[in-house]
């Protein structure tokens, strides 16, 4: 499960995140994200999402449903594979708890399993999260051309600073000119490729424009592709929806 | 009388000298095998003890009480304990060396793996006063400051990082983590799986990863040949009263070591007297057909004039000489393979497995040439000489010599 995690983490961060974009009137790297994060924090979000994990060839998917509360807490409930049904995560608190609908029991997962999600998720996604992102990173921005709306436009390129708690060597990020995440290369110390992540099929909610599907590609070939379904930006959720008895009990807000 | 009963023995002895030199292999097989076995052994649980003083424990170590019971920064020694720590140090012996830590644990990522590791923070200057961890670098070089890392190469493998690349380690403290990046400076190599599982860090870095800004443990190193729990215990008295802490030492600090090797000695004897006594019934049993297609030149012997007394001392006499050169062979073969694994060990690297290094033990084990080996070794020789030369002495012993030449 903790590509699941890791892809909730991921997918929805960005999306939220680079969606607004459209509105920064400043085309500075630092001003861009700075504008980034002030957006998007505190938003709530509710979506289905459907996964599939590609492994050493094997396909294996997943339906979740998930609740967020911006960084504050989010909720992930498993809908498919049948075995799977009923049973969720919850992070709140600091904390990150599982419940396993087979065992009928939650528990509370080691404070290293969330590092481990959040860690997986890789630096630069948890540092919008926590709007450091332009204190670890030398940021450079590129103007390209794009002929269309749905060309990049932007070329964010971001290289840690020495001290900065990040493992990659470089991030390069390609953005629309409607300001929308297309593609994020991730590159070791070494100038190698380790990952790709690539955003698609744009829709427009409410004024966000949220890729719906997003791949993720690494370099053995190994790939998770999720895709958004019924996206709801700020819907009504309150912090007394993420406890452990809605993980138990399967209610709705 | 008795020297010419000796040359008759040892004619007698190369009259057949397959069989003679059978009963000497026999001897030096057993006394060899005693000499290595308890060479290594002793080697063995020499090689475990100085590694790991040597590398980790140091001669013993002050903790706070009850920080062994949960072993976290902050059941350590606070600010304050480590400078009347150090205070009390001062009055002991300038030979005595001390070195300040703080041992946490975290996750420790590269860009292609995750890893859980023990985290050692150190001054680099003061601990290699106390350790030889410094000397065990292979690639890179020792700490020198702040923000530099020293991993093992199981670690770095693992990792796939290599010197000069940023790694990031976390750590959790009470409900939050903190992370900070790292660059590898030096690689190295101890050979014993739980230190190669340590991330070496300095001390203000492991004070800011963990949150606590005292220690977890003073390692004190004492000069060699000072006895080792005296001083411990010496510490102890002077730091009472003064400081709720405890001074333990290796074996305190390890006590499943303690129980595996106690008594290695006495564990050992079944096995020295299992070897002994089938050495001795292989050199008796030879020797007692020897006695037996000997029995018509006993009768004549018998019947010229010697005493059944005099060809018992003959055929004693033949054991002693078995037994003598056996015991040259095995001590000198055993002690020069004691002498080469001394220098060169074996590796039981894969003989040990998981098992070996969950306990800390190095991979390559080194013998021990105590002169005391021989003893144990010459043991099974007396053995084998007793049991050889007892039923076919007193064979020849009761021979009748008439009845003698007849059935020969």
């Amino acid at each position: 499960m903790r590509h699941v995690r890791l892809i909730l983490t991921t997918g929805l961060l960005l999306c939220l995140g680079f969606a607004a974009l459209a509105q920064a009137d400043s085309l500075t790297a630092d001003e861009v994200f700075d504008r980034t994060r002030s957006t998007w924090q505190g938003d709530s979000f509710h979506a289905t999402l459907s996964l599939d994990i590609v492994l050493s060839g094997q396909t294996k998917s997943y339906v979740l449903e998930v609740w967020t509360l911006g960084d504050e807490a989010a909720l992930l409930r498993i809908h498919e594979p049948e075995e799977d049904a009923g049973s969720g995560y919850l992070e709140v608190d600091g904390k990150l708890y599982y419940y396993s609908a087979l065992l009928g029991s939650p528990i509370e997962l080691p404070a290293i399993a969330l590092a481990e999600a959040l860690f997986g998720s890789g630096p630069s996604l948890e540092d919008l999260s926590h709007g450091t992102l332009s204190e670890d990173y030398e940021s450079e921005l590129e103007i390209l051309d794009a002929a269309t709306d749905d060309d990049p436009a932007y070329r964010l390129i971001l290289i840690p600073h020495a001290d900065a708690p990040v493992v990659y060597g470089e991030l390069r990020i390609l953005v629309s000119a409607q300001f929308v995440i297309q593609e994020i290369v991730y590159y070791d110390q070494r100038g190698n490729v380790l990952q790709t992540a690539t955003f698609r099929d744009v829709v427009d909610i409410d004024g966000n424009l949220l890729p719906t599907t997003i791949e993720i590609v690494d370099t053995h070939g190994d790939r998770t592709i999720e895709r958004i379904l019924d996206p709801e930006f700020a819907p009504e959720l309150d912090a007394s929806f993420f406890t452990i008895e809605t993980l138990v009990g399967g209610g709705e807000p | 009388m008795n020297g010419t009963l000796a040359r008759i023995g040892w004619r007698g002895l190369w009259r057949h000298p397959q069989r003679t030199i059978l009963m000497i292999a026999i001897v030096a097989f057993g006394s060899g095998l005693i000499l290595v076995m308890w060479g290594m052994v002793d080697g063995f649980i020499e090689t475990l003890v100085s590694t790991q003083i040597g590398l980790d424990s140091a001669d013993f170590q002050v903790r706070a009480a009850g920080y062994a019971d949960d072993p976290l920064p902050k059941n350590g020694l606070t600010a304050d304990d480590v400078a009347s720590i150090e205070s009390i140090l001062a009055d002991f012996p300038a030979s005595w060396a001390h070195s300040p830590r703080l041992d946490t644990s975290g996750m420790l990522k590269s860009a292609y793996s995750t890893l859980g590791v023990a985290v050692r923070g150190v001054d680099p200057l003061i601990e290699p006063r106390v350790t030889t961890m410094h000397a065990m670098i292979r690639e890179g070089r020792y700490l020198a400051g702040p923000g530099e890392i020293i991993l093992s190469h199981a670690v770095a493998r693992d990792l796939d990082v290599r010197i000069g690349e940023r790694v990031v380690l976390l750590s959790f403290t009470e409900g939050s983590s903190t992370s900070k990046a790292f660059t590898l400076v030096g690689i190295g190599d101890s050979g014993v799986a739980t230190l190669d599982a340590v991330a070496y860090v300095t001390l203000d870095d492991a004070r800011a990863l963990s949150g606590w800004d005292g220690l977890t443990s003073v390692a004190v190193s004492i000069p060699h040949g000072t006895n080792r729990d005296r001083a411990a215990a010496d510490l102890q008295n002077a730091l009472a009263g003064t400081v709720d802490a405890e001074v333990p030492t290796y074996f305190e600090l390890n006590p499943m070591i303690r129980v595996m090797l106690s008594g290695s000695a006495v564990k050992l004897t079944p096995f020295v007297i299992m070897v002994a006594l089938l050495a001795g019934f292989g050199v008796a049993n030879t020797v007692f057909y020897s006695v037996l297609e000997r029995t018509r030149e006993f009768g004549m012997m018998a019947a010229v004039g010697m005493s059944t007394h005099q060809l018992g001392l003959v055929v004693l006499f033949e054991s002693i000489y078995v037994s003598a050169i056996g015991f040259a062979v095995g001590g000198g073969i055993g002690y020069w393979i004691l002498l080469y694994l001394s220098r060169v060990g074996m590796d039981f690297s894969s003989l040990l497995g998981e098992i070996g290094a969950e306990m800390g033990m190095p991979a390559v084990l080194y013998a021990s040439t105590s002169g005391l080996y021989w003893l144990a070794s010459f043991s099974v020789v007396v053995f084998t000489g007793l049991i050889a030369a007892w039923y076919p002495a007193r064979r020849a012993n009761r021979l009748e010599p008439v009845a003698a030449i007849r059935e020969g």
